[in-house]
């Protein structure tokens, strides 16, 4: 397809959602134009990037136009700006959420209810994992219910998966196979995983990527990508019913050169923080404070989740980092907890990220500052025993957990870059942190582990809320559909419309709603057909 | 200050209108001064009391002559074998084009070294033999204590060192901080890093797609 003046489709923002959105519709015999703010990787340089990986320096994020302009603080909540998104460097940790989070309010009195249940979600949540390719095992029972096997088989468990599974055992806390978004068998044209542990840069395409969906739909002949096309305005028409078009700029020999395109549809999956912002900077008289603002909930209920590692010293080597990502997980406490007046965390065991001989390095010099052999003698005998296990917790979503506009700093093209406000000091937040803590450090003192140790943070990469999903346009920013209230032709994917958020990484539910979108975006168009 | 100026023994030195104006203007300085302390004091506390990479320096690659004297304390600081110069070069000239702020600190680590080599030898630092250069880097190093700046746990006395190094020392800190430890990172993330703590597959290099499931001296199980 050449570009035309006039597209059925335009999406902003080419990463999960719009990768997805883009191909599931060009299926359909739609037309779509993807604006992407971000520049487009070049495939090839995937083992350059793994080498820059290793020592420390994202590839992705690192290029993200404008990063520098953001202040300090809101440049710490990592995203990928370039074609393919925030989905490129992601963990692939797949699970779907519980039916359990999609009835909060209902079952525990926390929180909100998704205007659509689990059941509604089921059949969408399976095509995006055929789409994507999940490798997982059936049938536990702390894990929501399937219509579908996985596409492929689980990764099995890891060595010291097996060291710390006595614990486990002894404690009655089941473990089970992590699903995850890489091949465990050859799948859709892409290699088996060969362990190369570097899997933020995946040399061999085994982690799915939104660019390789990116360049499916692109295939197809229905789908434009302009990358390096920054949207800086969403315009209405004189009623402020509709969008007739999008502004975005283009940096041309050092100038934005600024263009409107047209479509008869929009889509904002241009990440939490760039879709906020883009409806907090659509002003007009019909919409003073921003596109879909009327409720004053745009930016509000920013949400990321909490995070508690615990490693420590075991007696026996452990040998990780042989594989990048984590193959035993615990679901078990995620309502149990929440019964307890905490909310939902699951256990991941850490394969990766626990300790490389650089680490034991600094540990040694911390205390005493050495070289050459001696320090190799120490460390040669330190190094290898360390384990460890995180939970990642749920945060229940706060109206005072905000994304705004900072008026005070512009970026170059002179618009408010994004700020946010936000803490999880609150008391559920800080008893789950707790038990999470005590839960883990229990597992390690039961084999006899020494210097356990324990850190507290927040998964920066992992954010949610903002445009919430809801029925009453009073509390929330689009309907059950995605459509944000009030107009009838703009809306919002991505984990921005997630009214709550379980435990779960937040992406297989971006893809599920992208699919569930698209075929709800070709029918209002006319197309009554089903994606795939 | 009889008649409002300020003398010096009987001579008058300014008059009381230049007075008054250096009184208003010093004021005033003082006040603007002030106000931007009490609202960037965190910032520039921030700033000045912890070792940060200045993003917004050039990036860039290193001279010969610079390089030569990484190659010199990497020869110190590695067991031997050290991984080839080639290794080592590629390695400083992707932290120091592609990580924002590390062209600065290598730069002023080469200078900082060169000029206690010149000091103490009358030599650049690359020329001296191997006893020399560790002296020097003992004298650099020895004591200081930048790593200790995230510990939260640190004792009062490390804490007055800390600060006190953090204001005396702080060309010696920045080079341990961000040029001595990235360069102990480049050889213990090396496949020779890897291969000193036994293992013969490391990240970044494929292998046996099970052999992750076993120690690394049992066979992985083929699966069915």
């Amino acid at each position: 397809m050449t570009f035309s003046e006039e597209v059925d489709v335009c999406i902003v923002g080419g990463g999960v959602a719009g990768a997805i959105l883009a191909f599931q519709l060009a299926h359909q015999g739609i037309d779509v134009l993807v604006l992407e703010a971000g520049p487009r990787h070049d495939p090839a340089k995937r083992y350059e990037y793994m080498r820059q990986s290793l020592y420390g320096i994202d590839p992705w994020a690192s290029k993200n136009p404008g990063r520098e302009e953001y202040p300090p603080e809101a440049r710490r909540w990592t995203h990928v700006k370039a074609v393919g998104g925030s989905g490129l460097h992601w963990g692939a940790n797949v699970d779907r959420l519980h039916e359990s989070d999609f009835e909060l309010r209902t079952r525990y009195g926390i929180g909100s209810d998704w205007p659509i249940r689990y059941r509604e979600l089921e059949p969408y949540y399976t095509r995006a994992e055929k789409l994507i390719g999940v490798a997982g095992e059936d049938g536990y029972p702390w894990t929501p219910w399937r219509s579908e096997r996985y596409p492929m088989p689980p990764f099995p468990f890891s060595y010291s998966d097996g060291i710390l599974k006595p614990a486990f055992d002894r404690l009655g806390i089941p473990l089970h196979h992590s699903p995850v978004a890489r091949n465990s068998v050859p799948y859709d044209g892409r290699s088996s995983c060969m362990s190369f542990a570097m899997c933020q840069t995946c040399p061999i395409f085994a982690k799915w990527t939104p660019d390789l969906t990116v360049a499916k739909a692109e295939k197809t002949g229905k789908v434009v990508v302009k990358s390096d096309t920054r949207v800086t305005r969403i315009n209405c028409n004189k009623s402020g019913s509709a969008v007739e078009s999008v502004t975005a700029a283009s940096i041309v020999n050092g100038k934005p050169l600024y263009r409107n395109y047209h479509a008869r549809l929009f889509i904002l999956g241009a990440h939490v923080f760039e879709s906020t912002r883009l409806l907090l900077l659509s002003t007009s008289a019909s919409a003073p404070d921003g596109l879909g603002n009327q409720s004053g909930c745009v930016g509000k209920y920013f949400t990321p989740h909490l995070s508690v590692t615990v490693t420590a010293e075991l007696k026996e080597k452990t040998y990780l980092e042989r594989i990048g990502f984590a193959t035993s997980q615990s679901h078990f406490f995620y309502e149990s907890s929440r019964q307890e007046g905490g909310n939902a965390f699951v256990l991941y065991l850490r394969n990766n990220g626990i300790e490389t001989p650089f680490d034991t390095v600094r540990q040694e010099i911390e205390e005493q500052i050495m070289w050459g052999d001696e320090l190799k003698t120490r460390v040669q005998n330190r190094f290898g025993f360390r384990a460890g296990i995180q939970a990642l917790i749920e945060q229940l979503p706060y109206k005072e957990n905000q994304i705004s506009l900072d008026k005070g700093v512009a970026d170059s093209l002179g618009l408010p870059v994004p700020k946010t406000a936000y803490s999880f000091n609150q008391k559920r937040e800080s008893q789950t942190i707790n038990k999470t803590t005590a839960t883990m450090r229990k597992l390690f003192e039961t084999l006899g582990a020494k210097h356990i140790r324990s850190k507290v943070g927040v998964v920066v990469s992992h954010h949610m809320g903002a445009c919430r999903m809801g029925e009453d346009p009073k509390v929330s920013v689009v309907d059950r559909d995605l459509k944000v209230h009030g107009l009838h032709n703009l809306y919002v994917a991505g984990s921005s419309v997630f009214p709550n958020f379980g435990a779960i990484g937040p992406t297989l539910t971006i893809a599920a709603l992208a699919v569930r979108l698209a075929d709800h975006v070709s029918g209002a168009l006319g197309h009554t057909t089903r994606t795939h | 200050l009889a008649d409002c100026g300020y003398v010096m023994g009987a001579k008058r030195l300014v008059s009381r209108r230049t007075f008054l104006r250096a009184l208003v203007g010093c004021s005033l300085i003082v006040v603007l001064a002030t106000g931007l302390g009490y609202r960037y004091r965190r910032p520039l506390l921030r700033r000045y009391l912890k070792l940060t990479l200045d993003e917004s320096s050039d990036a860039g690659t290193l001279s010969a002559d610079e390089f030569q004297v990484f190659r010199a304390v990497f020869e110190v600081i590695v067991p031997k074998p050290a991984p080839s110069a080639e290794n080592l070069l590629d390695f400083i000239n992707l932290r120091t084009s592609s990580a924002k702020g590390y062209y600065r600190e290598y730069e002023d680590a080469a200078a900082l070294l060169n000029s206690r080599a010149r000091k103490r030898f009358s030599s650049t630092y690359a020329s001296l033999d191997e006893r020399s250069r560790e002296s020097i880097l003992r004298e650099v190093l020895d004591g200081q204590l930048s790593f200790a700046q995230e510990n939260q746990e640190l004792s009062s006395t490390k804490k007055m060192r800390l600060t006190f190094q953090l204001l005396f020392s702080r060309p010696e800190m920045r080079f341990q901080a961000f040029v001595f430890l990235d360069l102990l990172e480049f050889y213990w993330l090396s496949g020779t890093g890897w291969a000193v703590v036994g293992y013969s597959s490391y990240p970044g290099i494929p292998k046996d797609p099970r052999a992750y499931t076993v120690a690394p001296d049992q066979k992985p199980v083929v699966a069915s």
